[in-house]
C-alpha cells in the first residue's frame, strides 16, 4: 500500500479511538457560508484539471531545527520540525508521516490503537482549527491537519516502547495517552514546550515567558486537565511563521468559527467550574468575553435588542 | 572505588544512591529516590506544587543486589555522550554520596540507553515502595 492509500485508510482505524473526530467543516456564519460554497466549486475545479493532467501539485517539505538552552552542562532541547504542506484553492492540507518502529515484543494490537490514538487525538486538536492569510494576497486556506503512519521514510522515526514510561518526541510507549501523541507531534510542527522546566532557561519559573497555564497543548495539561487542553492562537501563529519559511510567503493564523465555537463552550465549562472572584475564574471570564467579542456576541445581541453583558 | 561502594551497599551506613527522574511540573512530576546503606528508602514525590514522601525499606541481600546490579551497569561511570535532548527528554541524576560527600553525581538524559537498566531497577524499587503507586501508578493520574 502506497503512502497516499494508506492516509486514505487510516480514518477507519481512526474510529476505534476514543475520542470524537471533528466534525466536517460546516459553515458558522455569512462569510464562513460563501468561502465553503467557493472551496467547493474551487475543489471541483482542481479535481477537473489535474483529472484532465492539467495540474501536477507538489507539497512543500517543511525541514527546521528548533532549539531550547537548558542550564549548566545540559546543552539544548533539541527538536526536529518537518511536515508537508498541499496549498490547494481554499485549504492548506498539512501531514506529518511517521515511521513507528515498535520494539521486539509489542503486539501488533497495541501498535494498531497507538496509531489510531496519534491520528484522532492530533486531528481532534489541530485540524480545521485555524485559516491562514496569505498576506501579500489576501488569500485564505483552512488549514487542515493529519498524522499517517508509514513504514518507510516519513518526517519522523519514532520507536514504539512496550508499557508506560517517559515519553518525549521519538520515544513512545503503548500505554501513553492519546494526547501525550498529539503534543509529541506538535513538536513535530515546531511547537515548544510551555511547562515550567527549571533546567529549560526560557522556562525556568512560572513567571518566565515561555511559561503558559492557560490549558495549552504545550502546557501542563496534567496538572490543568486533559479535556480541556487546547491548541492557541500562537500556536497558529508560529505554525503560520514555520510555513510561510518553507513556502517563501507571510502568512497570519486566526482561529476557524468552529473552533471559536468549541472554545466558547469549552471555557464557559472553565469559568463555570471555579469560585466567583477566583483567579482561574476571572482569567476564564476574559477568555470567555474574548471569544464572545470575536465571534461578534455583543453586536448580535444588541441587534437583538439584548444588551450584551459578560458573565463575570 | 565507587563500583566497590556500590558492591557493598549494605555494609557501609554511611553510604546513599539517589537516582532522580522527571521534572515536578510535567507528566508524573519528579521521583526522587534514595537508598541508604542502612536499608532504610526514601521515595520523594513532588508534582506540581505538591510533595508526597514514602518510606520502606531493603534487606541486605536486596542491598547487595541491587548495588551489583548498579555497578554492573555503569552508575558510577556514565557520563552524557551528547549535549542535546529530545523535547520532554528530561535529565535523569545519578548520584552517589558517603556522608555528606559527592563521590559521584551525573545527568544523563532520559532516552539514553544506556540508563535502561538502571531505571529498571529504579522502577521495580519505587514501585516497592509506594505499594505501585509511582511511578505510573494513582499517584501519578491521569498518566
Amino acid at each position: 500500500m502506497s503512502e497516499r492509500e494508506a492516509a486514505t485508510a487510516a480514518p477507519a482505524a481512526s474510529e476505534a479511538a476514543s475520542v470524537e473526530r471533528p466534525a466536517p467543516l460546516q459553515p458558522a456564519t455569512t462569510a464562513d457560508q460563501l468561502l465553503m460554497l467557493q472551496r467547493t466549486v474551487g475543489n471541483r475545479a482542481v479535481a477537473r484539471a489535474a483529472a484532465e493532467g492539467r495540474l501536477a501539485r507538489t507539497p512543500v517539505q517543511v525541514r527546521e531545527t528548533t532549539t531550547e538552552r537548558r542550564t549548566g552542562s545540559l546543552g539544548v532541547y533539541q527538536g526536529r520540525t518537518a511536515f508537508e504542506i498541499d496549498f490547494s484553492p481554499f485549504e492548506a492540507v498539512l501531514t506529518v508521516k511517521i515511521r513507528l518502529v515498535p520494539d521486539a515484543g509489542v503486539a501488533g494490537g497495541a501498535v494498531d490503537q497507538v496509531k489510531a490514538d496519534a491520528e484522532a487525538n492530533f486531528a481532534r486538536l489541530w485540524d480545521n482549527k485555524f485559516i491562514l492569510r496569505d498576506q501579500a494576497t489576501n488569500e485564505d486556506f483552512f488549514l487542515r491537519a493529519r498524522v499517517v503512519f508509514v513504514t518507510t521514510g516519513g518526517h519522523l522515526r519514532v520507536r514504539l516502547k512496550a508499557g508506560d514510561g517517559d515519553i518525549d518526541q521519538t520515544t513512545w510507549h503503548v500505554q501513553d495517552l492519546g494526547i501525550e501523541y498529539a503534543h509529541e507531534i506538535s513538536h513535530t510542527l515546531g511547537m515548544n514546550d510551555e511547562y515550567v522546566d527549571p533546567t529549560a532557561v526560557p522556562r525556568r519559573t512560572p513567571t518566565s515567558p515561555g511559561v503558559f497555564q492557560d490549558h495549552s497543548l504545550m502546557g501542563n495539561y496534567f496538572t490543568e486537565g486533559t479535556a480541556e487542553a487546547e491548541v492557541k492562537l500562537r500556536h497558529g501563529q508560529e505554525l503560520a511563521a514555520v510555513v510561510g519559511r518553507a513556502t517563501r510567503r507571510r502568512f497570519t493564523a486566526r482561529f476557524t468559527a468552529p473552533a471559536q465555537a468549541e472554545r466558547l463552550v469549552r471555557w464557559r465549562g472553565i469559568r463555570d467550574a471555579n469560585t466567583l472572584g477566583s483567579a482561574p475564574r476571572t482569567a476564564a471570564a476574559a477568555e470567555v468575553e474574548a471569544i464572545e467579542r470575536d465571534m461578534l456576541i455583543p453586536e448580535i445581541s444588541a441587534a437583538a435588542g439584548r444588551p450584551y453583558v459578560p458573565t463575570p | 572505588m565507587a563500583d566497590e561502594i556500590l558492591e557493598r551497599l549494605g555494609s557501609d551506613p554511611e553510604v546513599t544512591v539517589v537516582v532522580s527522574t522527571g521534572t515536578e511540573y510535567w507528566r508524573a512530576g519528579e521521583i526522587t529516590l534514595r537508598v541508604h546503606g542502612t536499608g532504610a528508602v526514601e521515595v520523594e514525590h513532588r508534582r506540581s506544587g505538591e510533595h508526597t514522601d514514602y518510606n520502606g525499606t531493603l534487606d541486605r541481600g536486596e542491598l547487595a543486589e541491587l548495588g551489583n546490579v548498579l555497578a554492573r551497569n555503569g552508575f558510577a561511570t556514565l557520563t552524557p555522550d551528547r549535549t542535546t535532548s529530545r523535547p520532554d527528554e528530561h535529565a535523569v541524576t545519578l548520584e552517589l554520596r558517603r556522608g555528606d560527600e559527592v563521590l559521584v553525581r551525573e545527568q544523563l538524559p532520559q532516552g539514553d540507553e544506556r540508563l535502561e537498566p538502571i531505571l529498571a531497577e529504579h522502577r521495580r524499587v519505587v514501585e516497592q515502595v509506594t505499594d505501585s503507586a509511582l511511578p505510573y501508578g494513582k499517584a501519578a493520574a491521569p498518566r
